[in-house]
């Protein structure tokens, strides 16, 4: 694979802070085109991968590659990067926040943002402290794409939104990812805005990548398997194991490699993304067991 | 960038530019209406008590008419330079980081030296620019009134008029830009500013100030009315000099110490006093008017370098850390 087939390329990333690694031994390459979901905790070194990404953070250990080219005290020109709380200037109009856009950019389509405000029915003379959630938003990415990036971050983008316009969101994003074929990388800490979009999957735990690739072929490795709870029944080897949970008098395995037949008195089944990430995010922190509520809701 | 700096500065740009105005118009109006009272009194021209026409009498019932403004506009003049660069410098940057829009800003196609020198200039200069204006406003409407503020060489004379104003307000922006930058925090970068502004301001006044120039030293005899208070109008130092330092010597020429604690209330004048403990002839060694712009240029060097020097602490901060 070169490098212009790689969007987004980490290795040996690490960041340590004051309390200690935020992001350690980060290794991945993001193939150009996917629609990433970047899953994990929180904590989990999602914001610091990402800030890391735009040039703006220092990695302390290792380099990361944005479409190619290491990022140094700037962000790559092609990179579109949508912070947590979706930082805009409160007390511009967002026909002044599009201006401060064209600014700030040598190349800037500004149709185009104007575009996505018209859509999102935004008003031009509104001021950007007085517009909800999902229309500051809209109106953030109008910006984050009228620089035309061919690789787009966000982070957390649904993070305090309604579900109408958590969908709205999504769906802006989506259709402007699919008609420009852009590599996009979107954070969450709630699995269910990324199982249908996402087509790659990059999980962090507790600041390190604990899976990294294509959905099929994550999902096409790993199998769960459901049988009678007792010591040494399955045979399958601990290496395997990803985790061993109980669930009522049963013992529900999720195992990577193999296939085949199942072990006798035990059934088979494809995992579910949501049920993956799961497995590998609880298997992750032995001491801390997050509810269903809190990483899948 | 300088449009997005110049947008994000607008509204206080203003407001500094209108108080500006408004303690400018303030100045105006007093030096024509002392310069009125000067006039219509017949001691026009008249900056301190001298022989013949500028009569202490005449004098001093000028004071007393404009003794109210002269204790005023000299509070107004100190808190407004420092101020006006405390709001520009403090949330410059520290809002930025507060809303987090350092990250929309850097995040596009522009470096971060160049959005914090824009951000620096675009906030800075007009601001700095118009306290220099209101400098030298109060230089000119504070002239007339000279013999009522005590002239421009002492506190808080020099302190308020001429080049140093700006200065000084350039100071206050630079701290406030520079903490804010380091710390993050508007409240605290506002506290700091204030904090470090007096240790720094009031230590050029008194470490540096009495050191630009070597002071001018005159010597007089008691009985001329030489010595410092006499009504004699004949004193070693002038009304509007800065005195730093006074000697005394007998009938003899040797020197001798002054105590004026033990003068009395049946000494009628202060030559009574001087002469009762011995002393025949005074010599003082002091700063005069002549050399405030020297002064004022030696300070506004001093003030302004080290402002250079906290944008630098800044700039290398910036260097080193971002997120």
């Amino acid at each position: 694979m070169t490098t212009t087939d790689t969007a987004l390329e980490a290795v040996d990333l690490g960041r340590r802070y004051r309390r200690g690694w935020a992001l350690q031994n980060c290794s991945f390459a993001l193939p150009a085109g996917r629609i990433a979901g970047l899953v994990g905790p929180n904590g989990a070194g999602k914001s610091t991968l990402m800030s890391m990404s735009t040039g703006l953070l220092r990695p302390t250990t290792g380099t990361v590659r944005v479409l190619g080219q290491e990022s140094r005290g700037g962000t790559h020109r092609r990179l579109a990067f949508l912070a947590q709380d979706k930082p805009l200037y409160r007390k511009f109009t967002v026909d002044e926040m599009l201006r401060a856009g064209r600014a700030l950019n040598p190349s800037w389509d500004d149709q185009h943002a104007r575009r996505l405000v018209r859509e999102a029915g935004v008003q031009f003379d509104a001021q950007v402290g007085t517009l909800s959630g999902g229309q500051r938003t809209r109106v953030a990415l109008a910006v984050a794409f009228g620089r035309r990036p061919a690789l787009l971050m966000l982070d957390e983008p649904l993070a305090d939104l309604d579900p109408l316009a958590r969908e709205e969101v999504m769906q802006t994003v989506l259709s402007e990812v699919r008609q420009t074929g852009m590599t996009a990388l979107i954070s969450s800490h709630v699995l269910a805005d990324m199982e249908g979009p996402c087509n790659y999957l990059l999980l962090l735990a507790s600041g390190r990548v604990h899976l990294a690739g294509d959905v099929p072929t994550l999902l096409a490795e790993h199998r769960v398997l459901t049988g009678p709870r007792h010591v040494g029944g399955h045979g399958v080897p601990a290496a395997a194991i990803v985790e061993s949970r109980a669930d009522g008098d049963r013992e529900v395995l999720l195992v990577r490699g193999g296939g085949g037949e199942p072990p006798i008195g035990w059934h088979q089944s494809a995992p579910t993304l949501e049920a993956l990430a799961m497995a590998y995010l609880r298997s992750s922190s032995p001491s801390r067991v997050p509810r269903r509520s809190e990483v899948a809701a | 960038m300088i449009w997005v700096a110049w947008r994000q500065q607008r509204t206080q740009l203003l407001i500094s530019v209108l108080l500006v105005g408004l303690v400018s118009a303030l100045l105006a109006f007093f030096r024509f209406d002392a310069l009125e009272y000067l006039r219509s009194h017949g001691i026009e021209g008249c900056l301190r008590i001298e022989k013949e026409r500028c009569t202490s009498s005449a004098m001093n019932a000028f004071a007393s008419e404009y003794r109210t403004y002269v204790s005023v506009v000299p509070m107004l003049l100190l808190c407004l330079p420092v101020l006006l660069g405390m709001f520009a410098g403090a949330p410059l940057f520290a809002r930025e980081f507060e809303q987090g829009t350092h990250i929309f800003a850097l995040s596009q196609g522009v470096r971060r030296g160049r959005w914090w020198a824009t951000k620096l200039v675009v906030a800075g200069v007009p601001v700095i620019g118009a306290v220099a204006a209101l400098g030298l406003a109060a230089t000119w409407g504070l002239r007339p009134l000279n013999f009522v503020t005590h002239g421009r060489m002492m506190t808080p004379g020099f302190e308020t008029q001429g080049l140093v104003v700006a200065a000084y307000a350039a100071l206050a922006f630079a701290l406030g830009a520079t903490v804010g930058l380091l710390a993050r925090n508007t409240v605290i970068a506002m506290a700091a500013t204030l904090a470090l502004y007096v240790v720094f301001v009031a230590g050029v006044g008194a470490g540096a100030r009495p050191m630009y120039l070597d002071p001018v030293e005159k010597r007089g005899s008691v009985t001329a009315g030489a010595a410092i208070g006499s009504g004699r109008g004949g004193s070693v130092v002038p009304d509007d000099a800065w005195r730093v330092g006074d000697s005394y010597f007998d009938a003899s020429g040797v020197e001798v110490t002054f105590d004026p604690s033990s003068c009395q209330s049946a000494d009628s004048n202060i030559e009574t006093c001087l002469e009762r403990q011995g002393i025949a002839t005074v010599s003082a060694r002091f700063h005069p008017d002549e050399n405030f712009w020297k002064f004022q240029l030696a300070e506004s060097g001093i003030v302004l370098v080290i402002g250079f020097l906290l944008l630098g602490l800044g700039g290398w901060g910036l260097h080193k850390r971002l997120l």
